[in-house]
C-alpha cells in the first residue's frame, strides 16, 4: 500500500488531496461517459471522492488503489441511479432515438458529432452498457451482475448503442 | 422467439419501436443463444476510434475545494499497532529484568520512600518533560480506541512501578552506579513510550 494511501487512511487530508489529483482525471472520464453531461459528471466525481474518503479506512490494499476507486465510482453511479429511480431495464418507452438530437447536445449545423459527443447522447441504458463494455472492458456477465439487468439485455443494449453511434457518426 | 424472429426484430429494437413483450422475449433469447450473440457482434462491431478516447479528462473547474469542504474529519478508532505491542513486550522484559536484579541482590538498608524532594536535577527534568508528554497524550486520547488506551495505561503503570522500585532501591543504596543507570534507563523508557503514545494519538 502506498505511503500516500496510508497517510490518507490515517486522516491526512493533504495526502488524500494528492491522491485526488493523481486519480481525478480517470474517475471524471468514467463519470462523464456514464452520466452523459458535464454537470452530472462533476457531481458524481465529487460524490465518488467523498465516499472514498469515508470508505478509505476499510481499504485493505488487496487491489491497487486506482482499481478500488474505479469500482467505487461504479458503485456510486449505480447507487445514485437506483436511488433516483432512473434505472432503466426497459428504456424504449421513454428514450427514443430522437434523443440523439436533444437540443442541448445537438452539434453545430454541418459539424460531425465526434465519438465522445455521440456517446453522451446515447439513451441512458444503452450508454451505460456501451461505456462499461466497450470503453471500460467489462464482460456482459459482469455488467449484468453490477447493474442488475439480464445478460441478454446487456447484449441487446450494446447492439443498440453501437447501431445508434454508427448512425450518429455517419451524419 | 426464434433466431430468425430475433434478427427480423433487431432494427425495431435499435429504433426503440419494438413493443414491450417482444423486447423481453428478444432479450431473454439473447441470454441463452450464443449464435445470436455472435450475430449481433458481427452486425455491429465496436466503433473505430475507441482506443483514441482519452483515459483521463480533468474536470473544469477543479472539484477539490468542494470535495474538501464535504470531507468530515476522521476520528478513527485504531487498534494497537504492531510496533507498540513490540515496544511493550521489550519494555516488560527490561522492567522484569530490572526487578529481578533488585530481588536477587543481597539485602540492603531499608528502602526509603521516593519523594519529589529526593529527585535529582536530572530526574526533575525528566519528570517535567514526562508531564508535558502526558498532557499531550491526555488531550488527544479520545481519538484512540479504548483497547489502545487500556494497553498504554497498563504499560505506563508497569514503567512507573519499575521506576518507583528502582528509585527506592537507589535511596537504600546511594551511589550504586548500577541502580543509578537503572533509574535513568527507566526514565528514558518512560519518555520514549510517552512520546510514541502522544504521537500515536495525534496522528490518528
Amino acid at each position: 500500500m502506498s505511503h500516500l494511501v496510508e497517510r490518507a487512511q490515517a486522516g491526512d487530508d493533504e495526502a488524500f488531496g494528492a491522491l485526488y489529483r493523481e486519480h481525478v482525471g480517470r474517475i471524471h472520464a468514467l463519470c462523464l461517459r456514464l452520466a452523459g453531461d458535464a454537470q452530472a459528471a462533476g457531481e458524481l466525481t465529487q460524490d465518488v471522492f467523498v465516499r472514498a474518503w469515508e470508505a478509505l479506512p476499510s481499504f485493505r490494499g488487496e487491489s491497487a488503489f486506482g482499481s478500488w476507486l474505479h469500482r467505487l465510482a461504479m458503485n456510486v453511479f449505480l447507487g445514485k441511479r437506483r436511488a433516483t429511480g432512473r434505472r432503466e431495464r426497459r428504456v424504449f418507452s421513454t428514450e427514443e432515438p430522437a434523443l440523439l438530437e436533444r437540443p442541448g447536445e445537438r452539434a453545430q449545423p454541418g459539424a460531425r458529432l465526434d465519438l465522445e459527443q455521440a456517446i453522451a447522447a446515447l439513451p441512458k441504458g444503452a450508454r451505460a452498457v456501451f461505456v462499461l463494455h466497450d470503453v471500460e472492458g467489462y464482460q456482459h456477465g459482469e455488467i449484468a451482475r453490477m447493474t442488475g439487468i439480464a445478460e441478454g439485455t446487456s447484449k441487446a443494449q450494446l447492439f443498440r448503442a453501437r447501431r445508434l453511434l454508427r448512425e450518429a457518426l455517419a451524419r | 422467439m426464434t433466431c430468425v424472429e430475433l434478427r427480423i426484430r433487431l432494427e425495431a429494437y435499435a429504433r426503440g419501436t419494438l413493443p414491450e413483450p417482444e423486447v423481453s422475449a428478444l432479450e431473454q433469447h439473447l441470454s441463452g443463444c450464443a449464435d445470436c450473440a455472435r450475430f449481433l457482434e458481427a452486425a455491429e462491431p465496436a466503433p473505430v476510434g475507441l482506443a483514441a478516447l482519452p483515459r483521463s479528462i480533468a474536470p473544469a473547474p477543479d472539484l477539490w475545494p468542494d470535495i474538501q469542504a464535504r470531507m468530515r474529519p476522521r476520528l478513527r478508532r485504531i487498534a494497537l499497532p504492531g510496533w507498540l505491542l513490540a515496544a511493550a513486550a521489550i519494555l516488560l522484559v527490561a522492567v522484569s529484568s530490572g526487578v529481578t536484579m533488585l530481588l536477587v541482590r543481597p539485602p540492603v538498608r531499608a528502602l526509603a520512600p521516593a519523594t519529589a524532594a529526593a529527585l535529582s536535577p536530572l530526574e526533575a527534568q525528566y519528570a517535567s518533560a514526562a508531564t508535558d508528554l502526558r498532557t499531550a497524550f491526555d488531550q488527544a486520547r479520545q481519538q484512540l480506541s479504548p483497547e489502545t488506551i487500556r494497553t498504554i495505561e497498563r504499560n505506563l503503570a508497569v514503567i512507573d512501578s519499575a521506576l518507583a522500585e528502582s528509585r527506592r532501591a537507589l535511596a537504600g543504596d546511594p551511589g550504586n552506579a548500577s541502580l543509578e543507570r537503572l533509574v535513568i534507563a527507566t526514565w528514558q523508557q518512560k519518555m520514549d513510550f510517552l512520546r510514541r503514545a502522544a504521537a500515536l494519538s495525534t496522528r490518528s
